[in-house]
């Protein structure tokens, strides 16, 4: 078929508002983005006691309503997942896709969002964390899988944080009533300080500062240390159409456990978890020394007493922040990604090991 | 300014690509992860130790029980969550995954072939409790050792879930983006059960197969490693390192090395050798294993050298070869190709040259009887 010189005029002229208009929508899409990125970065409000409980709570946290915070138990141990954002995936695109930016900045709400926190008052040994992924499903029609590869955690992208909080050195942290603590459902408990019992007299009371120094976030705990420098956990979506309570053989394919291989730069002990325990020495008057020298406190609470090598272990909530872009991706394969709204389900597995250690 | 037909035709090529590029994508991709915050497993699980517990101010049980004797283990289960949910309470056999860490949430009815005392067949029960929003519930059960002449460790555990909270989470549906990830939580409580003087038995090692097979897309060899003996390897003093040969030939082929693992009593586990890149060949090969306990200092310290012979079959190694980036051995289609250009050429330089003295008989005859004519 011939094309002549003026119809090709008219082509082009039309080819030409075909790409000035989808440009327009592109950069309008950007601007939807750059809209959500506001809204999600809202600062928190409140007092430092508040925002330690937002931390490591859901969604609310992120547009201020606080709820129960962190909800300590006497030897309990409670995990809170990230959630992760990969930005914009392209019906074209393929291969890595990093969790995108838009987190990259470790305020506090974008550390409660992108945070895996475990909160353990249990023994400083014997609790790890397990993880596996399923299939990426199309919503409407879950027959039809998003051809994700693997998804990758990169804990050596990743930054450690941890918090102990302070007691009066008086305490005896053992006879704490700890249920509470960090539960703060009465505005008035916004002081800085907050009222302890005793378990055992709950008459008695005593002021009680929630180990955030005045000066700084809970989350500056940050270890310094490259001790957290773990390798990629990679995990392969798994089928979970039948049972989601069932991990089973997927959980024991090897990519399935979050290991953290690092030492601990102080005791040279070896962790056995994607999330390092702190594991300062202690000397009798529970004044952990390691915590003296990572974080200036002298005083710590929760203490579990002197393991068999004479350690005491120190007790608080442990982060690890996947802010970073590259912190975690997802693969994409070569398949041509049939549009559409896709969820996958991530399950987490908190275990506690007699073997552990 | 006139554009040249040329430019025309490029222009309308490229804009057509870029509106089909750009707004395909804004059509089409727009597919987002949701940007929801973290969430929380909204239950808290805590194991009650049975009056034998060894280790306290722990999450897991551990303890000692005698032929005959009964512990009785129990789980407190916290409802963090703001209405009433189900918990359900799985006993468990304690398995070894691929990396060397033990399980307690193996759910599966498949058994190791040593094992001798099943945990989940000394009493446990698997139940389901329901709990008030923010009320405490209790599973007590009860682990009776048989009278019988077993010596050793018994691990198993509890595995424990909610299907009211699972469900709620499969509910849950991205409002505005288009590729969500959610959040399941589950809690594994492992117990340890020493019965008789457990450090008579040590753990022991053999290799039960050797199988080709695909990982990550590669062709890899599987080895099955067992611990047949009722003893466990903890504090992560484990290394193995496997490594291939062709048989009969001391050059190492690949090899794979995990560290710092431990091994649970009458478990399994799979440690693969990957190919690579290369090209699996069918043929006959040997699998060296070499499993070493502690430090050379260590009391401890243990090496166990095991060895299997295995046949890698030519439609095994095929099924294997699926790797997308497999560095084929393409030396035989070389050949191949050089051998059909030589003859090809050959063939051609016959005819070229046969067709040239055709031609040049051919031609040389009219000229001549134009010479006559004239």
């Amino acid at each position: 078929m011939q094309v002549t010189s003026g119809k090709l005029s008219s082509l082009a002229k039309l080819a030409v508002g075909l790409f000035s208009m989808s440009a327009a929508a592109f950069f309008s899409l950007s601007n939807v983005q750059a809209d959500s990125v506001d809204t999600a970065g809202a600062a928190l409000s409140g007092s430092p006691s508040e925002q330690v409980n937002q931390i490591a709570t859901d969604d609310t946290a992120a547009v201020g309503e606080s709820q129960a915070g962190i909800g300590f138990e006497d030897g309990g141990i409670r995990i809170y997942a990230p959630s992760f954002n990969f930005g914009s995936l392209f019906a074209f695109s393929k291969g890595e896709q990093s969790v995108d930016g838009r987190y990259d900045q470790e305020t506090p709400n974008n550390l409660g969002r992108r945070s895996l926190v475990v909160n353990d008052y249990s023994d400083t040994d014997g609790w790890r964390v397990n993880v596996g992924i399923g299939l990426f499903r199309k919503v409407d029609d879950s027959s039809k899988v998003l051809d994700v590869q693997h998804f990758t955690l990169r804990p050596g992208k990743t930054r450690l944080y941890y918090g102990t909080p302070q007691i009066p050195g008086t305490l005896d942290p053992q006879k704490v009533n700890w249920t509470g603590v960090y539960q703060y459902t009465d505005s008035s408990q916004s002081n800085g300080s907050i009222e302890l019992k005793d378990k055992n007299n709950p008459n008695s009371s005593a002021e009680v500062n929630e180990g955030i120094p005045s000066t700084g976030l809970p989350w500056q705990y940050e270890d310094p240390s490259t001790a957290h420098d773990a390798a990629d956990v990679v995990l392969t979506p798994f089928n979970d159409s039948v049972s989601s309570d069932d991990l089973s053989d997927n959980e024991r394919k090897s990519d399935a456990y979050l290991q953290d291989t690092s030492q601990d730069a102080e005791t040279q002990a070896t962790h056995t978890s994607l999330l390092n325990r702190w594991l300062g020495k202690a000397d009798s008057s529970l004044t952990l020394q390691g915590a003296t020298l990572r974080n200036g406190f002298q005083e710590v609470w929760g203490s579990d007493g002197q393991d068999a090598s004479g350690y005491y272990h120190g007790k608080g909530w442990w982060g690890l922040s996947f802010n970073k872009p590259g912190s975690a991706t997802i693969t994409l394969g070569d398949s041509v990604h049939e549009t559409g709204q896709y969820q996958a389900t991530i399950y987490w597995v908190l275990t506690g090991d007699p073997l552990g250690n | 300014m006139e554009i040249g037909w040329n430019s025309q035709k490029f222009l309308v090529k490229f804009a057509i690509l870029w509106a089909m590029v750009l707004g395909g994508s804004f059509i089409f991709g727009q597919q987002h992860v949701a940007a929801a915050s973290n969430s929380s497993a909204e239950f808290q699980v805590k194991a009650i130790p049975p009056e034998q517990q060894t280790t306290q101010n722990t999450n897991f049980f551990s303890f000692d029980l005698a032929h005959g004797q009964t512990a009785q283990l129990g789980l407190t289960i916290t409802n963090n969550s703001n209405a009433t949910q189900t918990f359900k309470v799985k006993p468990t056999v304690g398995v070894t995954n691929d990396q060397g860490t033990v399980l307690y949430s193996d759910t599966s009815k498949t058994r190791d072939s040593s094992l001798k005392l099943d945990f989940t067949k000394l009493g446990p029960e698997v139940k389901t409790i329901t709990v008030a929003a923010g009320q405490t519930g209790t599973y007590t059960t009860s682990v009776t050792i048989p009278e019988n002449n077993f010596t050793g460790a018994i691990v198993g555990g509890f595995y424990i879930n909610s299907p009211s909270l699972n469900e709620a989470a499969m509910k849950k549906k991205s409002k505005k983006n288009s590729v969500s990830i959610r959040n399941v939580y589950s809690y594994a409580i492992g117990a340890l059960i020493n019965v008789g003087d457990v450090s008579t038995i040590q753990p022991n090692f053999r290799i039960r197969t050797v199988k080709p097979t695909v990982v990550n897309q590669k062709g890899a060899v599987v080895t099955n490693i067992q611990n047949f003996n009722a003893n466990y390897v903890s504090g992560r003093k484990l290394a193995m390192t496997a490594r291939v040969y062709k048989r009969g030939s001391t050059e190492k082929l690949f090899d794979n090395t995990v560290l710092n693992m431990n091994f649970a009593p009458n478990s399994n586990m799979n440690l693969p050798v990957s190919w690579g890149n290369t090209e699996m060949e069918a043929g006959n090969y040997t699998m060296k294993v070499t499993i070493t306990r502690g430090l050379k200092s260590d009391m401890d310290h243990k090496v166990w050298h095991l060895t299997k012979n295995f046949t890698i079959t030519p439609a095994q190694a095929s099924r294997a070869n699926q790797n997308p980036n497999l560095k084929k051995n393409y030396m035989w289609l070389i050949i191949l190709l050089v051998v059909v250009l030589v003859l090809l050429v050959s063939v051609l330089l016959v005819y070229v040259y046969k067709r040239g003295k055709q031609t040049n008989t051919s031609a040389g005859k009219p000229q001549q009887r134009r010479k006559r004519k004239k």
